[in-house]
């Protein structure tokens, strides 16, 4: 008798150890986000779903993320100032940065640099997984949430690969379920055992991952069909129009990827990664559908008169830039801004003198 | 000058996230820091091979590991290893031999010379060739004289400071008559190879060491008790508070104007770092070396609760303080001469004290002016203590906290010193320290709060309990102690700072 109640006390001690990690997870929580310690903490404090979809929730806080009073990731609007508007995906709204290092942060920070004249407020107005064509139907409300004079779009084609199998829904993060209790110390031991594993383990996961998910699909490409760019292009298009119709002059921005023209052996895992979350595509058609969706972006510039700010020919490579395939490092968000920032500063002498000057770094 | 140009002993930082040091995929390991992943693995595998076998047997598998440990850093490490260790194994022998004969002091002195030399000249060449090279070109330049000095890259052998003294430790006490001498090279070899004590401390003397080694040892319930509550403190102090503090300094440190508030921020952030940093590493070591029922030297005490500079080294380094005290200030003359030779010999040791830390200016800077405290603090002492005498005990209490802020002050502006990349930085900071609320900033102060409360609240309770081992929790029963180092292993394994190397590794 007294050994089997040794032996519950001992198995009891695993449970006090969890017991006491999760208080301690959410205590954590609590002093350094202001999460609340009795609800679930996630990605979901982030967004609200609505007859438009997924958009942010005003006021919305997690973790480094915090969204204003429209639900987006910027300051309050000052109505004082000249806003510029940013759209896009995960690569705008900010993911691996430091706080304050996205993007549209350091673009503020260079378009207000000493001797710029009206001060300038950039209002990122992108969340992850934001497709053109969503961001159409959001455009009102942004327009009258921050009354932008220039919106700059940096898209990312790569999510449309799911709108070609399902034109209205729409690619977004993955929540976890809201309801049930979540231990908010396991995703924390997830964290800490991906960043433990060797890279190689970690890679061999994620081609397995990728070839159950292969598996399936009802459709696997080696190349992006030809429509899914024609309907980018189209959305381009359609968005410029919008913008142009509410008096808003667009910016665009091609897509810049960690791998540049060519994939070096190097940085060939990140390939698989970005492939497991879009296994339609095959590993080799991802850089082809970049380069034809960019292509198809100038194209769309050059006829509908819009300035373009090449990213994609003019970004640097390599990991320093890039903390993931297209993700930036705040290196990488501030190399990006400059090039921007160049384009978007030449707006205020008008559109038609900005695209009258050479693009930047053209012919380089 | 600056501890920025040190050359770093070992190498490699490999990617570090989490509080882990990570090797990058599975590529070789390149040096193993407590804080690895690496030395996670081989810690239990070294203690489950090391309780199945017998005393010699563990003496020879502990000698293997220590060797292999160290050849994580680098294999030509062992060469110079093993050469002073050779040397001072064969003068030690013939030192003893020559006691056993009672012979004169003067044939034992050429073994001891050929100890010092050896081991003094591994240090000086590895660790100050470059130095003095530097310097004594800078030197001929400013009188003219055009020098192209021969230019060595050396690495510094990891742990090279600490051998060296755990070894010459040795030769000394033999040459005294204090030690017998073993006539097993390998008990010896381990004496000063042992890995927990290797790359940085606590310096162990052989005298204490050596006879842990040749006898068997007893490991007990309680030897794993307090153990794991060092290592585990050990690992709080230095992932959780000392690498958090890390980017702070670095970023103040590293800008060339500073103002007062920031400046004050950065070298308290600074002093609680270097003390997290290293005695997180010394009580790692020790509760490893627990583990297997070795008991190392205590080598920190509350330092910065001391009342004055000579309590300071009492408390700080304790390893190193008590060997400058025993074989170069008592060597020196001691305290045995007049007023000014007493003076003398505590600059002089501070300062080789400071130089022993790095070939840099700013670390003689350092130990000139601990010694300068010291000095001071003899001189002045008939004064301060009538001054600080105040009746009552809480006027007691009251005298004896204005003290420890004092010197915790003192001690904070030693740390500038020995921190600083550069005179002007000095200089400048200096002048900022002067204007303590310019660029006043409460949000700097609330950055350092979580990381210093902890350790404040802890050292208090340390401090009126006089009990060190306080957070042992031995008072507690086993369920209580279970949530208790629950929450430590929360802060270190989820809220560590990215992972640096041990600030004494350099040293």
């Amino acid at each position: 008798m007294a050994r089997l109640s040794t032996w519950i006390r001992f198995a009891t001690w695993p449970l006090l150890a969890l017991a006491a990690l999760e208080i301690c997870a959410r205590v954590d929580d609590s002093v350094t986000y202001g999460a609340s310690p009795w609800r679930n903490y996630n990605h979901n404090s982030l967004w609200v779903h609505d007859q438009l979809g997924q958009r942010g929730r005003p006021h919305g806080q997690y973790l480094k993320w915090k969204l204003n009073g429209g639900g987006f990731r910027s300051p309050e609007p000052d109505p004082a100032l000249w806003h510029v508007g940013v759209t896009g995906a995960s690569e705008t709204f900010g993911v691996f940065e430091s706080e304050g290092q996205e993007w549209p942060r350091h673009l503020e920070r260079e378009l207000n640099a000493p001797g710029g004249g009206v001060r300038i407020a950039v209002d990122n107005l992108a969340w992850p997984g934001l497709l053109v064509s969503t961001t159409r139907r959001h455009l009102p409300a942004m327009l009258a949430y921050t009354k932008p004079r220039v919106m700059v779009i940096y898209s990312s084609p790569t999510a449309y690969l799911f709108r070609d199998v399902a034109p209205e829904e729409q690619k977004t993060v993955h929540l976890p379920a809201a309801d049930g209790v979540q231990l908010r110390i396991q995703a924390r031991v997830e964290t800490v055992i991906k960043r433990v594993m060797p890279e190689r383990m970690q890679n061999w996961l994620r081609i397995r991952q990728v070839a159950k998910a292969e598996a399936a699909q009802k459709e696997v490409f080696d190349r992006v069909p030809e429509r899914i760019i024609t309907l980018y292009a189209d959305d381009l298009r359609g968005i410029i129009d919008d913008l142009r119709a509410a008096g808003v002059e667009p910016v665009l921005v091609t897509h810049a990827t960690l791998f540049g023209k060519h994939v070096e052996d190097d940085v060939r895992e990140w390939l698989t990664l970005w492939r497991r979350g879009f296994p339609m595509l095959r590993e080799n058609g991802f850089l082809d559908m970049e380069n034809r969706a960019n292509d198809a972006m100038r194209r769309v510039a050059a006829e509908r008169g819009v300035a373009l700010a090449d990213v994609a020919a003019r970004m640097p490579v390599g990991r320093q830039y890039f903390a993931d395939f297209v993700h930036f490092t705040d290196r990488g968000a501030a190399e990006m801004a400059r090039i921007v920032a160049e384009r978007v500063a030449c707006l205020r002498g008008g559109t038609a003198a900005c695209l009258a000057q050479p693009a930047p770094g053209k012919g380089k | 000058m600056g501890g920025k140009n040190l050359p770093i002993e070992g190498k490699g930082t490999g990617s570090a996230i989490l509080g882990l040091r990570l090797p990058p995929g599975l590529t070789p390991l390149d040096g193993m820091l407590f804080n690895s992943l690496e030395f996670l693995i081989f810690l239990p595998i070294v203690l489950c091979v090391y309780f199945l076998l017998p005393h010699r047997g563990q003496n020879r598998f502990l000698l293997a590991a220590s060797c292999f440990f160290y050849a994580m850093w680098d294999w030509r490490f062992l060469f110079p290893l093993l050469t002073s260790t050779c040397i001072d194994y064969f003068c030690a022998i013939r030192m003893d031999a020559s006691w056993a004969r009672n012979e004169p002091n003067a044939a034992r002195k050429w073994y001891l010379q050929l100890s010092l030399v050896t081991n003094l000249g591994l240090l000086g060449f590895f660790k100050y060739y470059n130095f003095f090279q530097d310097n004594f070109r800078l030197l001929a330049e400013s009188a003219g004289w055009h020098v192209s000095p021969w230019t060595l890259q050396i690495i510094l052998p990891v742990g090279i400071s600490f051998y060296t003294f755990q070894a010459l430790s040795y030769t000394i006490d033999v040459y005294r008559g204090h030690l017998h001498v073993t006539n097993r090279f390998s008990d010896f070899l381990l004496c000063v190879l042992y890995f927990p004590h290797l790359v940085a401390g606590p310096i162990q003397r052989a005298n204490n060491l050596l006879s842990q080694v040749m006898n068997p040892r007893q490991v007990t319930r309680q030897h794993w008790v307090d153990g794991m509550h060092l290592i585990c403190w050990g690992f709080f102090k230095k992932v959780y508070v000392a690498d958090n503090l890390s980017p702070l300094v670095d970023r103040t440190f590293g800008q060339t104007a500073v103002a007062g508030f920031p400046a004050w921020m950065a070298v308290y952030a600074f002093a609680v770092q270097i003390y997290c940093d290293f005695s997180g590493y010394t009580d790692i070591a020790r509760g490893v070396a627990k583990l297997m029922g070795f008991e190392f030297v205590l080598n920190f005490n509350l330092p910065y609760w001391a009342t004055n500079p000579q309590e300071f080294w009492t408390r700080w380094h304790i390893s190193l303080s008590t060997w400058l005290r025993d074989y170069l200030y008592i060597s020196l003359g001691g305290n045995r001469g007049t007023a000014g030779r007493t003076y003398r010999n505590l600059m002089l040791t501070m300062i080789i004290g400071g130089f022993w830390h790095g070939a840099a200016w700013n670390f003689i800077l350092w130990g000139f002016y601990h010694g300068a405290l010291l000095v001071s603090h003899r001189l002045a002492s008939p004064f301060l203590d009538r001054l600080f005498s105040w009746p009552g005990a809480w006027g007691e209490g009251l005298s004896r906290a204005v003290r420890v802020a004092v010197m915790f002050h003192l001690t904070c502006y030693g740390w500038l010193l020995f921190r600083a990349t550069s005179l002007e930085q000095v200089i400048g900071m200096t002048r900022s320290l002067a204007d303590p609320l310019g660029g006043y900033d409460p949000d700097l102060a609330w950055r350092l709060a979580p990381f210093v409360l902890p350790l404040l609240a802890v050292q208090w309770v340390q401090y009126l309990s006089g009990r060190l081992d306080f957070l042992s929790f031995r008072w507690l029963p086993a369920e209580a102690r279970v949530v208790c180092y629950s929450v430590f292993a929360y802060f270190v394994i989820f809220r560590g700072g990215v992972p640096q190397s041990f600030i004494y590794f350099q040293f």
